[in-house]
C-alpha cells in the first residue's frame, strides 16, 4: 500500500509527515515571538488573515550535544498543517489556546514521495522518545517519519506546564 | 580611461554571441509558454471547485508563477546586460592598457635613441672625419683660388684643372671615384705643370692629395666605427656623418654606401635642426617622413657634431641615425594579438600607430589599415590627453569592433612625438574555453563561483537563481498538495503544475549553465590577460637589457678607455673617468660605470665620490670579470644575475654588464681590461612591473595584484610587493611550468599566505642579440582566500 509523505530536513536529518496533514508550504514568513513561550514555539504569524502558531522543529527535534546547524531565518520553510486533519486532543487544544492554525518551521522541504507502507519499519526504542513513528530509506538516506500529533502534544503539555 | 557612452542592452547588439542570442530566445520562448498555461490553470481552478476558499490558493500560486516568470526574464536580461557591459569594460581595460604599454614600449625605445645619438656625436672618429673633410675642401678651394688668380697661365687649361679639382672634391666620399679623380687630375696636371713654372702650385697639389688620402683613411675609419655601432645596436638601418654643408661623409650601412655618400641633405629639416642645437645635450627627432637618406619613410634622430667632440663647442657637422622604425614597430604592433598556429594574426584584429596629424604611420596589416591613410578612429580618440587611453565600440575597418587607443606621454625626459597606438578588437569575440580550464588552473568549481574575479552581478544572480529554484519547488509541492486535496477533480491541475515545474526547472538550469559558462569565461579571460601582461613585462625588460648589452659593447671601444689602460699615467685615467661621467650623465639608468684593468682593479669610474670605496677592491675573482677577460671579440659581453656584490651598498642590487676593452678599439683582439656598467636594476625593473599590473576600467590597479621577476632558479629578483612576494623568496610554481620554452606564456593558480592567486607567466626569449638570462615575468591577482 502506498502513502504520500512530505519529506523535509531539520538539523541535517530528513523527516517525513503524511501529505494529508499538510495544507500548504510557504517561505519567508515574518514571525512575532511570544514572550515567555517555550523555545519549541517559534512565534506567531498571520496568513490570509488567520493567526498561525509556528513550531520550531529545530528546537523540538534537537537532542543535547547535537550540532546546531540550521538554515538562516529568511530561508527557513514553513509547513502549514491542515487543522481538519489533526485529530489528537492536544493538537486541538493547542489550536484553541492560540486560536490559530499550526505550522512547522523546517530547514528545507525536500520532496513529496509515496512510500510503500510495508517498507516502513519501526524505529529503535530511543527514537520513539523523539516522536519518530517509523523509518525508511530513500535515495540512500534515512527518512524519519514523525508522529506529528505526539510532537504537538508534547509541546502543548510543556507549554501548559510552563 | 574614457569609454563610449553605454546604451541599453539589446539582444540584437552585434556584440552578443550567437550562442547567447539562442539561449535568450529559448528562455524567452519557455517563459512565454507559461502565460497560456497559467490561464489554463485559472480555468481549471474554477472548473474543479466552486469553493472560493479552494480556488484562492490555486490562483495565488498561479499569480506567483507569473511573477516568477517575468522576474526570471528581467533577471536574464539584466545578466546579459551586465555580462556584456563587464566584457566591454574588461576588454577596454586590458587592450587600453596594452595599447598604452605598446606606445610606452616604443617611447622607451626612442628615449634610448635620443641618448645614443647625443653620445655617439662625441666620438673622435666622427669629428676628426669632419675636420679632415673641412681641411680637404678648404685646400681644394685654396688651390682653385690660386690657380684662377695666377696670371699668364693658359686660361683653358686652368679651367680644366679647376674642374678636375672640383670633381676630386666631390668624389672624395668613395674610394673608387676618388682614385679615378686623382688619376685624372694628376694626368692633366702633368701637362699643365710643364707649361707652368710655379712650384708653389705643385706643392699645393701634393698637400691636397695628402689631405685627400688622409680624408679617405679617416672616412673609412668613421665608416668602420659607424658599422661597429650598427653591429652593437642592430635596430638602426643607417647612421650618417654630415659635413657642415650637409654632405654625407660616412655611413654605417655598406649596402647603402654607394647611394648615400656624397649626397647633400642640407635642405632637410632634421639636418638644420641638428645644426641649430645649442649644446651636446640637445637633439632633434624628426617624425616619420621621406628623406634622401633612405628609399622608405625615415624616423631620424639627429644632433650636431661639435668641435673636438666637446659638448659646449660650436657645431661642425651633424650625426643622423635612421631608426628601423618600421621593423621595430612591426614587432611591437604584432605582439599581444591572438595568432593562429602559423603565427598569422586572427581575423578582425589590427594594431596601428598614428601620428599627431592622425595619419597611420605603422600598421599590423598594411592592406586593411594602410600606412599613410587617415586613421579611422572616433573623434574622441583623436583628442586624448598625454598618457590617456580610451575605448569605444562601433564599426571600424568594416567590422563591429572595439577600438582601444592610447596617446604617448613620452618616457622620462623624452617627450614623445604625439603618437597614438590603436588596437581593433572584434566585438563578437568568441572565447575558446579549454575543457579542463578549471583543472589547468587547479581551481574547484565552488571556489570559482565564490571568487573575487567574478563581478557582483554574477554572485547576485547566482543567489537569485537559487531562490527561484526554491520558489519553483514550493510552487510545485503546493500544486501537488492542492491537487491531492481536491481528490479526483484535482487531477486536471497536475499537468499544469507539472508543466510549470518543468519550465521553471529548465529556465533555472539554463541560467545556471550560463552562469557557469560566464564564470569560466571570466576565468579564461583573466588568465589570458595575466599571461599577456607577464609577456609585456618580460618584453619590456628584455628590450631594456638588450640596450644595456649594446651600450657596454660600444662604450668599450671608446679610445679614452683603451688609452687609459695602455697608459699608467693618471691623466689618461682622469680623462677616462671624465668620459664615463659624461656617458653616465646621458644614461641615467646606471648607478656607476667602471673601467677595470687586467688585474681586476678599478682604474676609472663615473662617480668620483665612490673612488675611495673602490681603492682596495679586486674584482678579479668575479665570474663576469674572468669571462670578459677571456673574450676576444668586441661583439661579446657578459652579465651577472641580480645579486648583491661588494660593488654596492647594502640596499642596492645592480645588474652588471661587462665587455672587454681592446687595443685601438679593435673588433678582435685580447682584452686589455673590462668596462663594466652597473644597471640600476631595482628602480627600472619595478617601474616596468608596475606598468604591467592588471587594472580595472578606471585604470586603478586591481587590489592585491602583484608583478615580479624570477631568475632561472625561481628566486624573486624584483617585485612590486616586498611583503607578500619579497626579493629572494624562492617560488613554487604549478607542475605545468616545468619545461616552459623561451617566449612561452602559461597561467594557472598558486597558493601563498593563505590566499589563492591567479598567475600568468612568461619565460624570456631575449630580444635580438640579447638571449636573456632565463628569467620569467609573473603577474598575479588575488582569486580567493583559502
Amino acid at each position: 500500500m502506498l502513502k504520500q509523505y512530505v519529506v523535509f530536513t531539520v538539523n541535517s536529518s530528513q523527516y517525513g509527515i503524511p501529505l494529508a496533514f499538510v495544507e500548504e508550504f510557504d517561505t519567508g514568513i515574518t514571525v512575532v515571538q511570544i514572550e515567555g513561550s517555550v523555545p519549541e514555539i517559534a512565534g506567531l504569524a498571520t496568513r490570509r488573515g488567520q493567526l498561525v502558531t509556528l513550531l520550531d522543529l529545530h528546537e523540538a527535534l534537537s537532542s543535547r550535544g547535537e550540532s546546531n546547524k540550521r538554515a538562516a531565518e529568511h530561508s527557513r520553510k514553513t509547513i502549514l498543517l491542515d487543522s481538519a486533519a489533526l485529530t489528537h486532543q492536544a493538537s486541538k487544544s493547542l489550536q484553541r489556546v492560540f486560536s490559530s492554525q499550526i505550522a512547522l518551521q523546517v530547514d528545507s522541504i525536500d520532496y513529496i514521495q509515496s512510500f510503500q507502507t510495508e517498507l516502513v519499519t519501526p524505529p529503535a526504542e530511543e527514537m520513539k522518545e523523539r516522536h519518530i513513528d517509523s523509518i525508511c530509506t530513500h535515495g540512500g538516506r534515512i527518512v524519519h517519519f514523525l508522529s506529528i500529533e505526539s510532537l504537538v502534544d508534547q509541546i502543548y503539555r510543556k507549554g501548559h506546564v510552563a | 580611461m574614457s569609454t563610449a557612452k553605454k546604451s541599453g542592452f539589446s539582444i540584437y547588439n552585434p556584440a552578443v554571441q550567437v550562442v547567447h542570442r539562442e539561449f535568450y530566445e529559448e528562455i524567452l520562448s519557455q517563459i512565454g509558454s507559461i502565460s497560456p498555461i497559467c490561464n489554463q490553470g485559472r480555468s481549471a481552478a474554477v472548473e474543479v471547485s466552486e469553493d472560493r476558499n479552494e480556488e484562492e490558493p490555486i490562483l495565488d500560486l498561479i499569480a506567483k508563477v507569473e511573477d516568477f516568470a517575468s522576474e526570471l526574464l528581467r533577471l536574464t536580461k539584466n545578466l546579459f546586460s551586465q555580462y556584456y557591459q563587464k566584457k566591454e569594460e574588461f576588454f577596454g581595460s586590458i587592450y587600453g592598457m596594452t595599447a598604452y604599454n605598446k606606445i610606452n614600449l616604443i617611447d622607451r625605445n626612442l628615449l634610448e635613441r635620443t641618448c645614443d645619438v647625443r653620445w655617439w656625436a662625441m666620438e673622435k672618429s666622427f669629428w676628426t672625419c669632419i675636420d679632415s673633410y673641412e681641411n680637404f675642401t678648404n685646400s681644394c678651394q685654396q688651390l682653385i683660388a690660386k690657380l684662377t688668380e695666377s696670371k699668364g697661365e693658359p686660361g683653358g687649361m686652368v679651367n680644366a684643372i679647376v674642374e678636375k679639382i672640383t670633381v676630386l672634391q666631390s668624389s672624395v666620399s668613395t674610394q673608387d671615384a676618388y682614385n679615378a679623380a686623382v688619376r685624372d687630375l694628376t694626368s692633366a696636371w702633368g701637362s699643365f705643370s710643364e707649361r707652368s713654372d710655379e712650384a708653389e702650385h705643385d706643392a699645393a697639389l701634393r698637400h691636397l692629395l695628402v689631405l685627400g688620402d688622409d680624408l679617405r683613411r679617416i672616412t673609412d675609419r668613421a665608416c668602420l666605427r659607424l658599422e661597429d655601432i650598427s653591429e652593437s645596436y642592430t635596430l638602426y638601418r643607417d647612421l650618417v656623418i654630415l659635413s657642415r654643408t650637409g654632405i654625407v661623409l660616412a655611413n654605417a650601412n655598406p649596402a647603402r654606401r654607394q647611394a648615400v655618400l656624397g649626397i647633400c641633405v642640407a635642405h632637410e629639416p632634421w639636418f638644420n635642426e641638428a645644426m641649430g642645437t645649442q649644446d651636446g645635450s640637445q637633439y632633434f627627432a624628426q617624425d616619420v617622413r621621406d628623406s634622401r637618406l633612405e628609399n622608405q619613410p625615415s624616423l631620424i634622430f639627429a644632433t650636431a657634431i661639435r668641435a673636438n667632440g666637446r659638448e659646449t663647442e660650436r657645431p661642425i657637422g651633424a650625426l643622423g641615425v635612421c631608426f628601423d622604425f618600421q621593423g621595430e614597430c612591426q614587432i611591437v604592433l604584432d605582439e599581444y594579438l591572438p595568432k593562429d598556429s602559423t603565427g598569422v594574426i586572427a581575423d578582425g584584429w589590427y594594431c596601428f600607430l598614428s601620428n599627431h596629424r592622425q595619419f597611420v604611420i605603422s600598421s599590423s596589416d598594411d592592406v586593411s589599415v594602410p600606412v599613410g591613410t587617415i586613421a579611422q578612429i572616433p573623434r574622441s580618440h583623436r583628442h586624448l590627453q598625454k598618457g590617456q587611453h580610451a575605448m569605444s565600440s562601433g564599426v571600424f575597418y568594416g567590422a563591429d569592433a572595439f577600438v582601444c587607443s592610447a596617446l604617448s606621454d613620452g618616457y622620462l625626459e623624452y617627450g614623445g612625438l604625439g603618437w597614438s597606438c590603436h588596437i581593433i578588437v572584434p566585438r563578437d569575440l568568441p572565447v575558446t574555453l579549454a575543457e579542463d580550464q578549471l583543472l589547468v588552473a587547479g581551481i574547484s568549481r565552488s571556489e570559482l563561483h565564490q571568487s573575487l574575479i567574478l563581478p557582483e552581478v554574477h554572485h547576485q544572480t547566482s543567489a537569485r537563481i537559487a531562490e527561484y529554484k526554491e520558489s519553483i519547488q514550493l510552487i510545485s509541492l503546493n500544486g501537488i498538495v492542492f491537487a491531492s486535496k481536491l481528490g479526483r477533480k484535482g487531477a486536471a491541475l497536475a499537468p499544469i503544475f507539472d508543466h510549470i515545474t518543468k519550465t521553471g526547472d529548465f529556465a533555472t538550469a539554463q541560467m545556471e549553465r550560463l552562469l557557469e559558462e560566464m564564470a569560466q569565461t571570466e576565468l579564461a579571460q583573466n588568465l589570458a590577460a595575466l599571461e599577456m601582461f607577464s609577456k609585456q613585462a618580460i618584453d619590456l625588460v628584455d628590450r631594456n637589457l638588450f640596450e644595456r648589452a649594446a651600450d657596454v659593447r660600444w662604450w668599450a671601444t671608446d679610445h679614452f678607455f683603451h688609452e687609459a689602460l695602455m697608459s699608467p699615467e693618471s691623466a689618461a685615467r682622469s680623462a677616462a673617468s671624465e668620459r664615463l661621467k659624461v656617458i653616465n650623465n646621458s644614461y641615467t639608468m646606471y648607478t656607476d660605470l667602471l673601467l677595470i684593468d687586467d688585474r681586476g682593479r678599478i682604474v676609472a669610474n663615473s662617480r668620483p665620490e665612490l673612488r675611495n670605496e673602490y681603492r682596495d677592491l679586486s674584482l678579479s675573482p668575479l665570474p663576469w670579470f674572468k669571462e670578459t677577460m677571456r673574450s676576444h671579440e668586441s661583439s661579446s659581453f657578459f652579465t651577472s644575475d641580480v645579486v648583491h656584490s661588494s660593488l654596492e651598498s647594502e640596499q642596492v642590487n645592480s645588474l652588471v654588464y661587462a665587455a672587454g676593452v681592446r687595443q685601438g678599439g679593435a673588433r678582435v683582439s685580447e682584452s686589455l681590461g673590462v668596462l663594466a656598467t652597473l644597471f640600476s636594476w631595482e628602480t627600472e625593473s619595478v617601474n616596468i612591473l608596475k606598468s604591467c599590473l592588471q587594472k580595472d576600467k578606471n585604470g586603478q590597479v586591481i587590489p592585491g595584484s602583484v608583478a615580479f621577476y624570477t631568475n632561472a632558479r625561481n628566486c624573486i629578483i624584483a617585485t612590486t610587493d616586498s611583503e607578500r612576494f619579497p626579493v629572494g623568496a624562492v617560488m613554487t610554481f604549478p607542475p605545468a611550468y616545468e619545461g616552459l620554452k623561451p617566449g612561452q606564456s602559461i597561467s594557472g593558480s598558486i597558493l601563498r599566505s593563505e590566499q589563492r592567486y591567479l598567475i600568468g607567466s612568461t619565460l624570456t626569449k631575449g630580444y635580438r642579440e640579447y638571449a636573456g638570462l632565463g628569467w620569467s615575468a609573473h603577474v598575479v591577482r588575488p582569486f580567493s582566500a583559502v
